[in-house]
């Protein structure tokens, strides 16, 4: 039988429905899409650290990791037979710029090419042998003569077969690293950038440009692969030279003999060397980088499950739109013996097919989203965290299967509602004697729903109190889900008492069109609970969402206030990348100090350290010039006391979220491997700094020298003397510097408005999503109107045989919309609000350890209403109208 | 799939001002249709309705709309209250729909209501009556704007015979109290038999004009 | 253990011939790619082929090696960085308390690059030299050969070869004076040296007025001088078993700026320690086409320290068996009659077991230990030996 129904009734009906149809495909579409496109940005993000970090290990087991300081090269004599160690290989990184400002950056990594094979492989073209003999190129110095008259003596010596021709092409092109300034790059950069052998390539770094002359391209293999392909490598000579970092490497990987276990041979090599450094496994990178990321994402996961809600709710909306109008044929079926289970068969599988074909278009839209939520992402990554390029997308065919399964699952889930309802069609239509149906009975659960709801909220605060204590953004998550699934169940009681307060004063000013309103609410509440409900639940999120992004923007804002203070700033444009070494020289900040109109500067240091699983910030800066000038912002205690004690007895300050997520106080210590060794020390102070969510241990310069053993400088502050022209200074110490697009001098402002814009774009998905969210919602108002005029066919014809003209019957329509409108928003003002707090006091707390001063802004909830009102009002307008056009003779037929 | 079905054909009927006519017909003979026609809840593809002399085609939704509202009164076998509004409520719809205060319907109404002899229900909800009290409420309905004409389609459909005389007589007294045009529709002669003037109709077409006037 | 499996075509590295020129490094160049893999050869030669020939220069950078040069010790142990290429090899014949027998052989090579020397550059990893070593055992008793490698360039200490004293290492693998001793130490993966060597006859320069020539051309030749017979004692690791020997060693250390020459194939060198005293050092470059160069030559050793030069017409090398490799494909030569008619020699030198060859990233090339008897003046004697074959791997 299920067969046949299908056959008959519910092909037929896809043709018939194909808008209801399409509105529930796009529903499921939707949800799928943004589910895909950020699971993708997600583990795009993730595979691509991965892969650059694997490709780069190499065969390597044990990494040693200089951090942004480097290790002193000194270190690879105490690596020297280390039993268990086959080899330490050596690297110089560095993330120079090519081109102009704003041009890609490349990984470019310095070797020692006469080792290297036994960690990483890189392979050359194999055709440049063809291209150089082929083009006799001129001949400029003594060496490229005897090296042409090496080849061409090769060529008369060498051996027959093509390998020998090819190996002796591939040394030539490899062997011309060790001239100095020369540089290999992948396939996939030269091809993007146009670029062959023999063209020259600027490298921008650390206020210094240099030539360099390609001589060889890597295939896209291996390390090649690395930062999404923008991957070069020099002989590690030049790589010290061209990145000022004599003296220093950055990473030492080590291949260890498989004799030994990985942890017995770092045992070993931690015997050798310094304390201080760091040796770790090459897997315990993806980790802390997914521990970095980790909230990010979280967030973003919370996003895509927001958009599978709103898909459902449109998806149960249009299904059940559709099961309405199908009455008539279900009480038709049933009559004739059709049993529920059938009937409540047709619909799941109507359901599953639709789907099917949503999963399948909202996977590939995913996909075609991918790409932006790709860049999205990285860019947020890149200026928050570090430096990412992406350029490949990760599909696999586990999240094609989970995103297909979601979406039918979905589609099928909330098809339930619809399909017991159509399988509850009794086999005949009571031809009531009443001119409408009450569609259910309105009062007897609403005590249930109200115990329910209260059970709800006190799980929520029980949340809420468990994540203020404990560091687990799990809970804050749980609270908001709570507080929501509370507000919905008291929507049908507070509808309820709502309507019958408004009742009255609705009569009074639009009259019987008013009245029929607020009955057809009463009488169907639950249909109308649910849209209430969703529009509730969408409106809480956006309410909340833009208390949140208000506190923390005020937040923010008065921390630049009190933190910026300098009237210039100088860095370098790479800054605003994060993870890369990009630094000033400490010269600088004489030649800046020299310049007329410059009272003081403050140097300000920052890097990324390595701290249990994870990384801090460590930042310095002069505490003198704090003293002076200000510039750090404490929770409490006196400015100048703190600062003076810090400094005098080698102290630190640290940041509030280092507080809260390490736990650590005012006068705990704080251990920390650093180039001299693990040292401790002792935190005076407790500041707020919103600039990273990772926790900062910030420390006077000198110190920070003393420990570090450098003295670079990240952002160069400048406080100019009173009266002296801001414009002046600024270009007299771009003068002095040597005007570069790599140096910028900033004013404080504009580094002010350049922190805020960069959090204003890491908010915008998420008002984007809201929006969308509300849009469906108030889709649903739409919907659940609809319903509601098929229902009532018969008692509009009625009226309208009475003497309503269209006009009230449309009224009666959008009084009705613009009453759930009301509803929804009062309520969604309420659950917002709670729903803030929990995001501010306990989510962004223990997702970033950040604490946000609640900034509720009361005017802008209030005129909130107007706006939803309106739209609500547009919602009920299609209702309207298809109520208005009922023909009378057909609604008041019986049979 | 074929000729399209004619509810109403070569329909050519005149109905005096005060007369209490009965279409008397099988279901599916088309006496609906035609009630509709005249009730102006549709109208004819081909051919006119004149109602005191005025086209219903020349007429706006808006005029057709006010043209139901006071000037035709319907009763329909199935009542038709509306379950969540009081006996005087239901009755003074249509005055409530034309702007009138709610105090000055409810006096309205009363009287109608006191007419039918329901003044002590007049507050009451549908659900509390029987068939043959909604029914006389429905006719309050009817009435209350005092149409000029009054339609009812089957009104003792759904009551004993005993009630259904009662009502019939209800109808035909209010009916020559107030100066009123009935229209009757029904399959029932003994029903039928109340009128003035039966005319009948068979698959869309009127078989037996006895008395037909020329105005 | 070590040998490589597949390779194609590899070079032998010319002991005493000229190691920087590409072209002539065994007269093959020597990148000619092993398997497909061209990273081996790639990366680990590329430093050589750095080394580009000087004969298009006017005025040559590194020293030239000319007749007349002074020879002092200590002094001439130490390095010579103002000449190109130099190595220190040290071959040598122990045996156990346990009477097993043992060879080794330990070399250390630099190899200066002139571009690299004349950069100016702060780094500490400028190629200015490129150092490589060569470590191999003999288990004579079990007939097992064992050899590994080493290439660096000098970083910040990872290998090294002192101009002022006696200091030439590899990262673990070094070479230390201790008094008038030579220390050596080389150590891989449960196998290692730690000797003692103490020479009982004063150095023996070759050739003629210093000079050891390797072709007509008298641009090639360089000064190279001989401990030929060192008491050596000290300690040897065999799969991590450690035991005490004792024995007899020999060191050559030549230095020199000069290319490969080009019509070299390869030579063969034997090294010989005789029980009555004598010493005797022979050389033979083989020209391409079959015939040996004229310049070959040795040197006789007598027992009291006196020298003989021997040139090519004085002494004939027979070989008496061939040995071909399964690794590299090549054949050497195995086992010899050695004639020096005007020492009264006769000699018959067998490897103490065939398989001794070593391939390494530079070359292949064949270092065994033998053992040596025959008549000196008509009277029995017997030895022990080093014999060096280089330029047999061609391809296949």
């Amino acid at each position: 039988m299920t067969l046949n129904l299908f056959r008959y009734f519910t092909l037929p009906h896809f043709y018939r429905e194909k808008g209801n149809n399409l509105l529930t495909i796009t529903g499921i579409c939707l949800g799928v899409a943004v589910f895909v496109a950020i699971e993708i940005a997600n583990q795009s993000t993730l595979a691509s650290f991965k892969k650059s970090f694997d490709s780069i290990a190499g065969k390597s087991t044990i990494q040693i990791d200089g951090g942004e300081t480097g290790v002193h090269e000194g270190v690879m004599t105490a690596l020297m037979d280390v039993p268990g160690v086959i080899l330490a290989a050596p690297v110089v990184q560095a993330y120079p710029m090519i081109g102009e400002t704003g041009g890609e950056i490349i990984l470019v990594q310095g070797v020692d090419l006469l080792r290297e094979d036994k960690v990483r492989e890189y392979k050359t073209e194999k055709d440049y042998k063809r291209d150089s003999v082929d083009n006799a190129k001129p001949l400029h110095s003594p060496k490229q003569t005897a090296e042409r008259s090496l080849e061409e003596k090769q060529d008369h010596t060498s051996l027959n077969s093509d390998d020998s021709k090819l190996s002796a092409s591939g040394d030539t092109q490899l062997k011309g690293l060790i001239d100095p300034d020369t540089i290999a790059i992948s396939r996939s950069f030269a091809q993007r950038n146009g670029l062959k052998t023999g063209d020259s390539l600027m490298l921008k770094y650390n206020q210094s440009e240099r030539e360099m002359v390609i001589k060889a391209i890597l295939e896209d293999e291996g390390p090649a692969l690395a930062m999404g392909g923008n991957f070069a490598i020099m002989d590690i000579a030049n790589a010290q030279e061209a990145f000022d970092k004599i003296g220093y490497l950055d990473r030492i990987d080590i291949v260890s003999s498989s004799d030994f276990s990985v942890e017995e041979v770092i045992r070993n090599i931690k015997t050798r060397i310094s304390p201080g450094l760091d040796v770790k496994r090459p897997e315990m990178r993806n980790r802390q980088i997914e521990n970095i990321i980790a909230s990010f994402q979280i967030n973003l996961r919370i996003l895509s499950y927001i958009a599978i809600l709103v898909g459902i709710f449109l998806i149960y909306n249009t299904l059940g739109a559709s099961v309405e109008k199908r009455r008539q044929e279900v009480a038709i079926l049933r009559s004739l013996g059709a049993s529920k289970a059938q009937i409540y068969g047709m619909i799941l599988q109507e359901a599953t097919i639709l789907g099917l074909i949503g999963s399948s278009i909202g996977v590939a839209l995913g996909l075609a989203l991918a790409k932006s939520a790709l860049s999205l992402v990285s860019r947020t990554v890149t200026s928050i965290y570090l430096l990412t390029a992406v350029n490949e997308i990760t599909l696999t065919r586990g999240t094609v299967a989970l995103s297909m399964f979601i979406g039918i699952a979905c589609t099928v889930l909330s098809s339930f509602i619809p399909a017991r309802r159509a399988s509850r069609i009794r086999p005949h239509i009571v031809i009531g004697m009443y001119a409408s149906n009450s569609e259910n009975r309105p009062t007897a659960s609403l005590w249930r729903y109200g115990f329910l709801s209260i059970l709800f909220f006190i799980v929520a605060v029980t949340f809420y109190r468990a994540g203020m204590s404990r560091s687990n953004p799990a809970s804050g998550y749980a609270a908001a889900l709570f507080t929501i699934l509370g507000f919905t169940c008291i929507t049908p009681g507070f509808t309820n008492a709502l309507v019958r307060l408004l009742g009255p004063v609705i009569e009074r000013i639009f009259g019987i069109p008013g009245k029929f309103s607020i009955q057809n609410i009463l009488r169907s509440i639950s249909r109308v609970s649910v849209t209430t409900a969703a529009l509730m639940a969408s409106l809480a999120m956006l309410i909340s969402i833009a208390i949140m992004v208000e506190s923390f923007r005020e937040t923010v804002y008065m921390w630049t206030v009190q933190t910026l203070k300098a009237d210039l700033y100088i860095t370098t444009t790479i800054r605003f990348a994060r993870g890369t070494d990009d630094r000033l020289r400490a010269q600088v900040r004489d030649i800046v100090e020299g310049i007329k109109g410059v009272a003081q500067t403050g140097p300000y240091r920052f890097i990324n350290i390595n701290y249990g699983e994870s990384k801090i910030g460590l930042a310095s800066n002069d505490f003198e010039v704090f003293k002076k000038q200000g510039g750090i912002w404490f929770k409490s205690g006196d400015v100048q006391k703190i600062l003076e004690e810090a400094r005098a007895k080698d102290g630190v300050l640290i940041s509030e979220n280092m507080e809260l997520k390490y736990g650590l106080k005012h006068g705990d210590s704080v251990t920390l491997d650093t180039p001299s060794g693990i040292m401790s020390f002792l935190i005076y102070g407790i500041y707020y700094d919103y600039s990273n969510d990772l926790g900062v241990v910030l420390m006077d310069t000198g110190l920070y020298k003393r420990v570090w053993k450098e003295d670079y400088i990240s952002t160069l502050g400048v406080f100019l003397e009173k009266g002296a022209g801001i414009e002046d200074v600024a270009s007299n110490i771009k003068k002095a510097l040597g005007a570069s697009d790599y140096l910028l001098v900033m004013r404080g402002q504009e580094l002010r408005d350049r922190a805020m814009s960069t959090f204003r774009q890491t908010f915008l998905i998420f008002f984007a999503l809201e929006i969308i969210a509300m849009l469906v919602a108030l889709l649903g108002i739409t919907n659940s109107l609809m319903i509601s005029v098929m229902h009532r066919q018969r008692e509009i014809a009625v009226l309208r045989s009475i003497g309503a003209t269209k006009g009230q019957i449309q009224r009666m329509i959008v009084i009705e919309a613009a009453t759930m409108g009301l509803t929804g928003n009062i309520l969604g003002i309420f659950a917002g609000v709670s729903v803030s707090l929990i995001m501010i006091f306990v989510i962004t707390r223990q997702s970033f350890g950040w604490s946000i001063k609640y900034n509720l802004h009361l005017p802008n909830l209030v005129m909130s209403i107007g706006p939803v009102l309106l739209v609500s009002v547009l919602a009920g307008y299609i209702p309207a109208r298809k109520a208005a056009g009922i023909p009378l003779a057909e609604g008041l037929r019986y049979e | 799939m074929g000729e399209e079905v004619k509810a109403l054909q070569d329909i050519s009927l005149e109905i005096g001002q005060t007369e209490f006519l009965a279409v008397l017909g099988a279901s599916g003979s088309g006496k609906s249709t035609l009630l509709n026609m005249i009730g102006a809840l549709d109208s004819p593809d081909k051919g006119e309705v004149f109602i005191a002399g005025q086209p219903l085609s020349g007429m706006t939704d808006k005029e057709l709309t006010l043209f139901r509202r006071r000037k035709i009164g319907y009763i329909f076998q199935f009542f038709n209250l509306f379950p969540h509004l009081s006996v005087w409520e239901n009755v003074a719809l249509p005055l409530l729909l034309d702007g009138e205060s709610p105090g000055k319907a409810k006096d309205r109404a009363r009287k109608i209501i006191s007419d039918v002899g329901l003044q002590e229900r007049i507050d009451h909800l549908p659900q509390a009556l029987s068939g043959g009290e909604m029914q006389r409420v429905a006719i309050s309905r009817a009435l209350i704007t005092r149409p000029e004409i009054l339609l009812a389609d089957e009104p003792t459909g759904n009551l004993d015979s005993h009630m259904g005389e009662i009502i019939l007589n209800q109808i035909r007294e209010l009916c020559t109290e107030y100066k009123r045009t009935v229209i009757l529709v029904t399959h029932d002669h003994k029903a039928a038999s109340f009128a003035d003037r039966i005319v009948e109709i068979q698959d869309g077409v009127l078989i037996k004009n006895p008395s037909s006037k020329i105005q | 253990m070590n040998k490589r499996s597949k390779s194609s075509c590899s070079f032998a590295v010319p002991r005493r011939m000229k190691i920087n020129n590409k072209v002539y490094f065994g007269n093959k160049p020597i990148f000619l790619k092993i398997n497909k893999k061209i990273k081996y050869s790639t990366y680990a030669l590329f430093a050589l082929l750095l080394i580009l020939p000087e004969t298009a220069m006017p005025e040559p950078f590194f020293r030239q090696v000319l007749p007349g040069y002074q020879y002092a010790f200590p002094k001439d142990h130490f390095s010579h960085p103002d000449f190109q290429t130099e190595w220190w090899y040290y071959t040598g014949h122990l045996k156990s308390e346990d009477g097993r027998r043992y060879g080794y052989e330990l070399t250390f090579f630099r190899t200066g690059i002139e571009s690299q020397r004349k950069r100016q550059s702060g780094s500490a990893w400028v190629m200015r030299d490129v150092y490589f070593s060569h470590f191999a055992i003999t288990d004579e008793n079990k007939k097992e050969f064992h050899f590994w490698e080493k290439i660096n360039r000098k970083g910040p200490g990872l290998a090294g070869a002192e101009e002022g004293r006696l200091e030439v290492w590899n990262e673990g693998w070094r070479l230390d004076a201790a008094g008038d001793s030579h220390h050596i130490r080389a150590k891989k993966r449960g196998f290692g040296i730690d000797l003692l060597l103490t020479p009982a006859k004063p150095p023996v320069i070759h050739g003629e007025n210093g000079i050891s020539r390797k072709s007509r051309d008298p641009v090639h030749a360089s000064h190279y001088y001989s401990l030929t017979r060192i008491e050596t004692r000290g300690e040897i690791l065999i799969y991590g078993k450690p035991s005490d020997v004792k024995g007899i060693s020999w060191m050559d250390h030549e230095f020199f700026s000069h290319q490969t020459p080009e019509g070299l194939e390869g030579w063969d060198w034997f090294s010989i320690q005789l029980d009555n005293q004598t010493e005797i050092m022979l050389y033979q470059l083989r020209l391409k086409g079959g015939n040996i160069d004229p310049v070959s030559s040795g040197t006789f050793i007598g027992p009291d320290g006196e020298t003989r030069h021997i040139t090519s017409s004085g002494f004939s090398i027979l070989p008496l068996n061939i040995w071909k490799s399964k690794e590299s494909g090549a054949e050497y030569p195995s086992g010899w009659r050695i004639d020096i008619p005007g020492q009264g020699l006769s000699l018959r030198v067998i490897p103490s077991f065939k398989e001794q060859e070593l391939i390494t990233r530079e070359a292949t090339y064949w270092e065994g230990s033998c053992s040596v008897s025959g008549n000196y003046n008509g009277i029995p004697v017997t030895g022990v030996g080093y014999t060096e074959l280089t330029g047999y791997a061609g391809s296949f």
